[in-house]
């Protein structure tokens, strides 16, 4: 009986503390909606984008279109915004996009609990169907004078994916990218190699920083 | 035309196409790197191809180093380490494996965990992909956990039935462990407690320090 009691009261005791121990759940789901409706508006622009281009091919599309995915970009600009502010992410939060102690420390765990995940579930891939699935990409660097993309995607050029800063600092773009693995950085202010926060490290390390890598489609090969 | 001719003339436009291929390649190597070293990397890049293997990841590491303004040296010396870890990669996994397997499992060769791990892997799951296991690994090591343990807690939990998704989760759980402050290897073996069959695997959490211990009590 007394047992009995005992282990009821460490079960309960550990409930509790494993509530305490869950960082404002109600605030990642509500974040969660706010990106699930970001990559939503996205996905569905593309894949509109695609289905009226009879030969399928995005990059032909996406010169004829130009006026109507800058609506997308500003849109997504906009909510990726309200994204950064939500999280608590605004100005202020800390001083660079360097790694400066635990304000910035604190900032990227922040980040890293409210993300939209590296892995993207294979149940939101559109390319068994053709379509390159929009993918965003999002660094908070609020001191940084210019961010760019850079991955196997675009031969890791830095001139080639500029990234647009949002109000209080974060630094998005989409990129339609086909399913697999791809291996990436940020480009910080045109010297500094920086891994996504958001998602896996990269193993290779042939020249310095790490790289980051994201599996679109849920790791199945094109 | 006979059909003796067909098979013939198909296999000759395929062999047009892989050379228009690599042609193309070729210059994206000769508008950054100098000559000598797009040379060197073409090379390189044409063995693996002719082997079956994914080339384009080469390709990416020496226009990486282009970008970062690695040596020759260096640049020939990545591809060339790579090109040897993809072949390593598919012996162990296996000559069905897809190229973003093979690509993974070469990364995380290259970062020190073995072929034999890598092997281990697959007969724990030898059907399904491997991909985002192969990820979960890379990420464990490359944040600090020793590769043979990382390695032996993936494979254990592919052998229990672990799902993509719970790895991931598992992944993203240790990384931030880790960012709180946790040794690499201490969250990992905590959080290998909520993977499939961990119960009994991973450490016990450590207790808090103002938590109230509880008293059994005995008889008195």
């Amino acid at each position: 009986m007394t047992d009995d009691r005992d282990d009821r009261d460490e079960r309960n005791f550990q409930r509790a503390a494993a509530e305490l121990r869950t960082p404002s759940a109600r605030d990642d789901a509500a974040l969660d909606d706010v990106l699930v409706a970001i990559r939503g508006e996205a996905a569905s622009r593309f894949a509109s984008d695609d289905a009226g281009d009879p030969t399928g091919d995005w990059e032909h599309a996406r010169l004829r279109r130009r006026s109507r995915r800058r609506g997308a970009v500003w849109l997504v600009a906009g909510l990726a915004a309200a994204v950064a502010f939500a999280a608590g992410l605004g100005v202020g939060g800390f001083a660079g996009w360097r790694l400066r102690g635990e304000s910035y420390r604190a900032a990227m765990e922040d980040l890293g609990m409210r993300r939209v995940p590296p892995v993207v579930p294979a149940n939101v891939s559109a390319g068994a169907l053709g379509v390159r699935q929009p993918v965003q990409f999002m660094l908070v660097a609020p001191a940084a004078s210019r961010v760019a993309l850079v991955g196997e995607f675009n031969d890791w050029d830095p001139i080639a994916t500029p990234m647009a800063r949002a109000p209080g600092g974060a630094w998005h773009v989409a990129l339609p990218l086909a399913d697999g693995r791809h291996v990436y950085a940020f480009v910080v202010d045109g010297s500094a190699w920086v891994p996504d926060p958001q998602a896996p490290l990269a193993p290779e390390r042939w020249f310095g920083s790490r790289n980051s890598v994201m599996l679109v489609g849920g790791g199945r090969t094109q | 035309m006979t059909p003796n001719v067909k098979p013939l003339l198909a296999a000759v436009g395929l062999a047009l196409l892989a050379v228009s291929d690599a042609s193309a390649q070729d210059r994206r190597l000769t508008t950054r790197l100098d000559s000598a070293t797009a040379a060197q990397v073409t090379r390189l890049v044409d063995s693996v191809r002719v082997a079956g293997l994914p080339a384009d990841p080469l390709i990416g590491v020496a226009l990486e180093g282009a970008t970062r303004r690695a040596s020759a040296e260096r640049i020939v010396g990545a591809v060339r380490e790579y090109a040897s870890a993809l072949g390593s990669a598919r012996q162990a996994l296996g000559e069905r494996a897809q190229s973003d397997e093979i690509v993974s499992g070469a990364g995380v060769i290259v970062a020190g965990v073995t072929p034999t791990a890598v092997e281990s892997m697959r007969a724990a799951r030898p059907t399904g992909l491997l991909t985002v296991p192969l990820v979960v690994l890379a990420d464990l090591v490359a944040r600090g956990v020793p590769a043979d343990s990382a390695a032996a807690t993936v494979a254990d939990a592919l052998r229990n039935g672990a799902r993509d998704d719970e790895l991931s989760e598992f992944r993203r759980r240790v990384e931030r462990d880790i960012l709180a402050g946790a040794k690499p290897t201490t969250a990992m073996s905590i959080r290998t407690r909520d993977l499939p069959g961990g119960r009994s695997r991973g450490m016990q959490p450590p207790r808090m320090p103002n938590a109230p211990r509880m008293r059994r009590p005995g008889p008195r």
